[in-house]
């Protein structure tokens, strides 16, 4: 057995990748791509994807030259003391405010469709408490959890295409090209930061193993999610048609109501409550844990775990707040995803290029 | 450290047991069926609640011997789910609509424009599904409800959901589901084919097999409910029936369609006094041919179906004489042909749209929802060129090689 030594490997890192984001196809994503995405909503993860690898091809290389340093003190190098500080500070914002909006929208899932008359600030609690208490063990036990689950709910996502086999239409995907392709793209853009966790989750480089580890780590589980969020994405849209799918808050618990296993079974949503939970929670753990971690690194502490019980206390109360879902969800989340969309995608290329025009001219 | 640990877990048991969304199987009410009515009152309908007694038709069954195997009750409230509470008046338990087979709506309400909201608002309850099959009555919903007597099930849920698996494939009524529907209106105001059902026997025809419209069935002694045909709802209200046959054909047309094996009767070709009857079987989806950029509007339309001949009364020689194979198949062809003309003439004339959900497939033309819109289906629909082809392949002529003959006298 290997020791112990607070880093993952490959496999841990890409599950890791795979179950953060692969898990926003469950959520309040997907009704959000379908306002302008109609039905070519499918494509605009594929594009975005595509878009937001360049910034991280330009972290990686960034990543390679700093050997065993994390992206918030790459930024230190490379743009100085003030500078630095105000990248990680915004940096750190996004976070809080992403984990505080999301995490109350898993909640609403939870509390519309599964538990009905159960405070909200109870299931919340038991999140933050779970979350809490993977993410205090460090970005290791994070890995480990991920990769303990990761197979398990892979079998049930896909038995769940199954499930749903016999309902689904293809021709509810034509028109293809939807509301048109320059739209595609434009929505492709303002969202890709979906996959903003691409771009984050360097700034705990120094926990993975190392640069190859990363690179292909990141990879193998981007392109997993990618996939699975396509996939899904085109399966609502095929089961439920398009101007029906956006009437659906959540399309993922209404796909599995309708799943059906023969005629034996038909109420197989509780089985995907269970596996949800728990991606929930390993989703949310790694949240914390970066949110925590790019404060701590941007105050330059040393360890950020005592921090994350603090924390999970703050993202609880300020989660409450809101009275209802669409408070949070339509009037902001879309606009924290535009924002970090044009902050998070230009930030790794000028970095770029500062380090190239400093490392010609050493001050 | 560790034991400490372990029982910092034990008030988490008490909290994770969950007091707020305990579900006690013993406290549910389960509702099978609900059926809906225009109220006497302003404003407000009729609903019915069919809640099945799980204990009857169980193992359990010993503990409620004299229970009946459901109650029926009617309310006069605002909407179905307000419904829940008030039906607690009459009933002891928590009335859940988890277990929801059937949505029934009268004709009487159905033709009203409250029939869209009535749908649509009721989706929005957590526990009703998608796929809670969407019926027409001809008669008041509540009087349907309490007339249904399944003689073979006892417990109600049962009956429906056979009911629902025959459907599914003998056709004579169409595949309809909340979800279905919110598919077929919401993207534009298609037609939507629902059950049509009734339980009063009114005005008996003969129409061989399947050309009836509920309640025409000439049946003697069972249930007195008979679910065949389609009610046609378009732009949220419903505005005509289709019989058992025409549900048929109107599935066959669409591209898959769920219903694929049935039974039906033709004319015997040489022999007009008798019928054959032969089982359709479709194996493959109909080729749908949309060609939008002609004027008018060209669809052609072949639909494959597979035949076996199941009896031959009139005893005449299909099995081996190559030339009435050719013959029948033909005949056949002809027949269906005739058929569906006339089905698409109707939906033409009367529908201004088709109930064949073939403008999913003049989407694929497109590249652009907007320029489908632009392209006015309804109106180009209207005016169509609809060539029907049927192609009949005959597949087997059941155990018989050739008719037993009786020999007559004079031989």
């Amino acid at each position: 057995m290997k020791k112990l030594d607070g880093k993952i490997g490959l496999r841990e890192f890409a599950s890791v990748i795979m179950l953060t984001i692969g898990i926003k196809l469950t959520d309040m994503t997907p009704s959000l791509l379908f306002e302008n995405g109609e039905q070519a909503s499918w494509m605009v993860p594929l594009i975005s994807s595509l878009i937001i690898s360049i910034p991280v091809f330009f972290m990686l290389s960034l990543l390679k030259k700093y050997q065993d340093k994390g992206l918030i003190e790459v930024i230190y190098k490379i743009t100085g003391k003030y500078i630095g500080a105000i990248i990680g500070v915004i940096l750190f914002l996004i976070l809080l405010v992403g984990t505080i909006l999301n995490s109350r929208s898993y909640i609403d899932v939870i509390s519309v469709m599964f538990f009905r008359t159960t405070p909200i600030y109870f299931l919340y609690l038991s999140l933050m408490i779970a979350s809490a208490f993977v993410a205090m063990r460090g970005f290791e036990t994070i890995g480990r959890t991920a990769w303990l689950i990761i197979p398990f709910i892979k079998v049930v996502l896909y038995m769940l295409v199954i499930y749903v086999w016999e309902d689904l239409n293809i021709t509810h995907l034509f028109p293809l090209g939807g509301p048109g392709l320059d739209q595609i793209f434009l929505q492709s853009l303002e969202f890709s930061s979906i996959f903003s966790e691409l771009i984050l989750i360097g700034c705990l480089f120094q926990f993975v193993r190392n640069y190859k580890s990363f690179k292909i780590g990141g990879f193998i589980g981007a392109v997993n999610a990618v996939f699975d969020i396509v996939l899904f994405i085109a399966l609502y849209i095929m089961v439920f048609s398009y101007p029906s799918v956006n009437n659906i808050t959540f399309p993922f618990q209404a796909l599995t109501q309708s799943a059906n296993v023969a005629s034996v079974l038909d109420h197989t949503e509780s089985i995907y409550l269970a596996f949800w939970a728990m991606s929930s929670v390993v989703h949310f753990s790694l949240y914390l844990y970066l949110t925590v971690a790019i404060f701590a690194y941007t105050l330059k502490l040393k360890e950020p775990e005592p921090l994350i019980l603090p924390f999970a206390g703050f993202v609880l109360l300020m989660g409450l707040i809101p009275e209802n879902l669409n408070q949070t969800i339509f009037a902001t989340r879309e606009n924290l995803l535009v924002l970090t969309s044009a902050f998070l995608l230009p930030l790794p290329i000028l970095l770029w290029i500062i380090d190239r025009i400093r490392g010609k001219r050493p001050l | 450290m560790k034991k400490i640990g372990i029982f910092a877990l034990i008030p988490f048991i008490l909290f994770l047991s969950g007091c707020w969304d305990q579900l006690e199987l013993e406290e549910q009410a389960y509702v099978v069926v609900v059926g809906v009515d225009k109220s006497e009152q302003q404003n407000a309908i009729d609903v019915t609640f069919q809640i099945a007694n799980p204990q009857v038709g169980s193992t359990d069954q010993s503990q409620a011997e004299k229970e009946p195997a459901s109650q029926i009750i009617t309310l006069t409230v605002p909407d179905i789910i307000s419904a829940k509470d008030t039906a607690n008046a009459i009933i002891t338990r928590q009335v859940t609509f988890s277990h929801l087979q059937s949505f029934i709506i009268s004709r009487e309400l159905a033709e009203t424009e409250e029939f869209q909201n009535i749908v649509s608002s009721v989706t929005r309850d957590r526990q009703i599904r998608r796929e809670v099959s969407l019926i027409v009555t001809e008669e008041k919903a509540s009087d349907f409800i309490s007339q249904n007597d399944p003689k073979l099930e006892t417990r109600p849920h049962k009956y429906y959901e056979l009911m629902k698996r025959r459907w599914e494939h003998k056709g004579m009524v169409p595949y309809s589901t909340f979800d279905n529907y919110f598919e077929q209106s919401e993207g534009k105001n298609a037609p939507f084919l629902a059950i049509y059902a009734t339980s009063k026997r009114k005005d008996n025809k003969y129409g061989e097999e399947d050309d009836y419209v509920a309640g025409q069935v000439n049946t003697k002694g069972g249930n007195p409910v008979q679910m065949i045909g389609a009610a046609v709802i378009q732009g949220g209200k419903m505005i005509d029936v289709l019989t058992g046959e025409e549900t048929r054909l109107a599935m066959l047309m669409r591209r898959v369609s769920q219903a694929d094996s049935w039974l039906t009767t033709y004319k015997d070709p040489l022999d007009k006094k008798h019928r054959l009857t032969t089982r359709i079987i479709k194996e493959k989806s109909t080729i749908i041919d949309v060609k939008t950029d002609t004027e008018p509007l060209t669809i052609n339309v072949n639909v494959p179906v597979t035949i076996q001949l199941q009896s031959i009364p009139s005893q005449i020689d299909y099995v081996k004489d190559q030339k009435n194979q050719e013959l029948l198949q033909s005949y056949i062809e002809e027949v269906l042909n005739e058929k569906a003309s006339e089905l698409v003439k109707k939906t033409q004339e009367k529908y201004h749209d088709d109930v064949f959900l073939w403008h999913l497939e003049a989407r694929k033309n497109f590249w652009k929802t907007e320029a489908f819109y632009k392209y006015d289906w309804n109106e180009k629909y209207k005016n169509a060129h609809v060539n029907i082809q049927f192609n009949v392949t005959l597949k087997d002529f059941g155990k018989q090689l050739r008719p037993p003959k009786a020999i007559s006298e004079e031989q």
